[in-house]
């Protein structure tokens, strides 16, 4: 009986909706680009979130990962475009993107508000610092570097620590993974105040069972922007 | 309200009464299992905790239990941090609007989030930017003086912290500038925090600063503090530094519940093979909150409850107590049964068909339905879409 009911209303809305309807003309598209901070708060970012409000509606979420972690400032853009279809263009818009870098720490954000998004084509969000500041970046190459030909999905958690200073502890939980599993190097934020010549103490614990332990030395990156740590 | 009560009343304390009239006092806790047939039975659950301490029976109630399961598995990092920062963003937002009372509510929800987690793992920013929009809130009272004092706690919990310009106007930015300059030049204060057992994270205003037992420095005023460990639920710290003083905290660790989760053992309960796995899950909740009982309250359907009882205790033990698991649960659907609660509309009254209401209901959709079909096959090709895809990224 109720799926008579059910029928009736549906067959009654369609037959409605066919008898003689014209199309609309085609959706339009707005892209959204960013646009990297003035700073080098970028470098290290190994994935983007992305949070698209329409109106008073939840959020729709999004994860743009990177193939390897941004090393220079024209390196931080979105590499893969995400499309968010059937957005209200007469509601009001907010669209966020932060970026973490390797170890899911905030490095930047960028946060835009549009009363509607109707007669817009293309916009540029500008992205600034966020999160900690004043911390450096060390990229490490793991596979050369760090693991000893250990695979790198074994890896359960990886602490770093300069003697006397700050400690490092990453677990690779399935919330970081994404960030951790981006290609060589890994960039990640870290506290010390570390300088070229320096040692960094790290340890790698692997899954099921086994540490590994290695010295690394601080060296300057080609680019002057963030700091490498490569084995003794 | 109370109607509902009075009913809750009408289901459970029959039961109860006649379960416990010769009970002695039991250490007990009473979990409200979340149910995939709707929302977890938590008044009810209440109504049984409250018929089960008139019993005098020592009794945990559900939230409190629950809690407790949960604590030290609740995330308090950068998606909790970057949540807070939204609904911070929310509050200012209302205040432009001069919502003041929406704002409040923000600031006192964040408040007791950021107390509860102690500051969080999810870096100063969020602590910041609630500090600060407890000074907009007092600036828009016209209390200069009190939205000063908040500029100077916001310096104080993060002083590297740099403000988002399309969030914060220049005059504040400029403010928390001064304030962080003043902090910088306030001699600092230390905190030594010594941990059983040790080894344990140390996190001060959202940002982790050590392994416990260890020391850290501070700029005078209060702090929040979070240590943590794993398999231990977080200690959380409210802590006044003086400027040039030192402070030492000692924080004991308690053990976190690391058995299968409420979800974990609903799925168990649902599965009769799984019965013996589930009755040992609840077992080590008993262990983890160190009662003799746990009384599991789970909804069967819309409309039906079961109750379970672990450990289950056997013959004399259990006739005494009036808690073994089949008694307990018989007794309760036998309650269910004879409360007009629990019995369907559609029992009561005759066969849903025969219903007007329900047909002038599907006839005013039907309409609506026509209506809405012919509009939207009227539109003509000047409309415009009102609709549109917004593509983000690429270069």
């Amino acid at each position: 009986m109720s799926r008579c009911i059910t029928c009736f209303v549906l067959g009654a809305a369609l037959a409605s909706i066919s008898c003689g309807g014209t199309d609309e003309p085609e959706p339009p598209v707005i892209r959204m680009t960013v646009e990297a901070p003035s700073d080098r708060s970028c470098i290290g970012v190994s994935g983007f979130e992305i949070d698209v409000a329409v109106g008073d509606a939840q959020p729709i979420q999004s994860f743009v990962d990177r193939t390897r972690p941004v090393l220079t400032r024209d390196e931080c853009v979105l590499e893969r475009s995400t499309a968010f279809g059937s957005i209200d263009l007469d509601a009001a818009v907010r669209v966020e993107v932060r970026g973490y870098d390797g170890a899911k720490q905030l490095r930047v954000r960028g946060v835009a508000s549009f009363v509607s998004l109707r007669d817009q084509e293309t916009v540029t969000l500008q992205l600034e610092p966020a999160g900690v500041s004043g911390l450096m970046i060390v990229a490490i190459d793991r596979n050369k570097d760090l693991l000893s030909g250990s695979p790198l999905d074994a890896v359960e958690s990886i602490e770093l620590s300069v003697p006397g200073q700050s400690q490092l502890v990453v677990n690779v939980n399935d919330e970081l993974r994404p960030y951790f599993l981006v290609g060589e190097p890994w960039a990640v934020a870290f506290s010390a105040d570390l300088a070229v010549g320096d040692d960094l103490s790290a340890k790698v614990t692997l899954l099921p069972s086994g540490v590994i332990v290695k010295k690394l030395l601080v060296e300057a990156s080609e680019s002057g922007e963030y700091l490498r740590a490569v084995a003794q | 309200m109370q109607h509902k009560l009075r009913t809750m009343a009408a289901v459970f304390m029959p039961a109860v009464l006649l379960l416990a009239a010769d009970a002695h006092a039991a250490r007990l806790a009473v979990v409200a299992l979340p149910s995939p047939h709707g929302q977890a039975p938590v008044e009810e659950a209440d109504a049984l905790t409250s018929h089960l301490i008139a019993r005098r029976h020592r009794t945990i109630a559900s939230a409190d239990a629950t809690e407790r399961l949960l604590s030290g598995n609740a995330g308090a990092g950068a998606d909790w941090a970057a949540g807070l920062s939204g609904e911070i963003r929310g509050g200012r937002e209302a205040l432009t609007r001069l919502e003041r009372h929406a704002a409040d509510l923000v600031r006192r929800e964040v408040q007791e989030s950021i107390e509860r987690m102690g500051g969080g793992a999810g870096g100063a920013e969020v602590l910041v930017e609630w500090a600060l929009l407890e000074s907009a809130l007092a600036s828009s009272a016209g209390d200069g003086a009190r939205a000063t004092r908040w500029i100077d706690k916001a310096a104080t919990l993060g002083p590297t912290v740099i403000l988002d310009p399309l969030v914060h106007p220049e005059a504040e930015r400029q403010a928390f500038q001064d304030a962080t300059d003043r902090v910088r030049e306030a001699g600092e204060g230390t905190l030594t925090v010594v941990t059983v057992p040790a080894s344990a994270e140390l996190w001060v205003d959202g940002v982790r600063r050590c392994r416990t037992s260890c020391t850290v420095s501070l700029p005078p005023g209060q702090h929040f503090a979070r240590v943590t460990s794993p398999a231990h639920a977080p200690a959380v710290l409210s802590i006044e530094v003086a400027s040039g003083q030192s402070a030492t905290r000692r924080v004991g660790l308690t053990s976190a519940y690391t058995g299968a989760s409420l979800e974990a053992i609903e799925a168990m309960l649902d599965n009769p093979s799984r019965a013996s796995e589930a009755q040992s899950s609840l077992s080590a909740i008993a262990d983890f909150l160190d009662v003799d009982h746990v009384v599991v309250l789970r909804r069967t359907s819309n409309q039906s409850y079961s109750i379970r009882v672990a450990p289950v205790l056997e013959g004399n033990d259990a006739v005494r107590s009036g808690l073994s698991d089949t008694a307990l649960s018989a007794s309760a659907d036998a309650m269910l049964q004879r409360a007009p609660s629990a019995r369907s509309a559609a029992t009561q009254d005759g066969a849903w068909y025969e219903s007007t209401a329900l047909w002038v209901g599907v006839a005013s959709v039907a309409v609506v339905a026509v209506g809405a079909g012919l509009l939207l096959s009227r539109g003509d090709e000047s409309t415009p879409p009102s609709q549109g895809t917004l593509v983000i990224g690429g270069r």
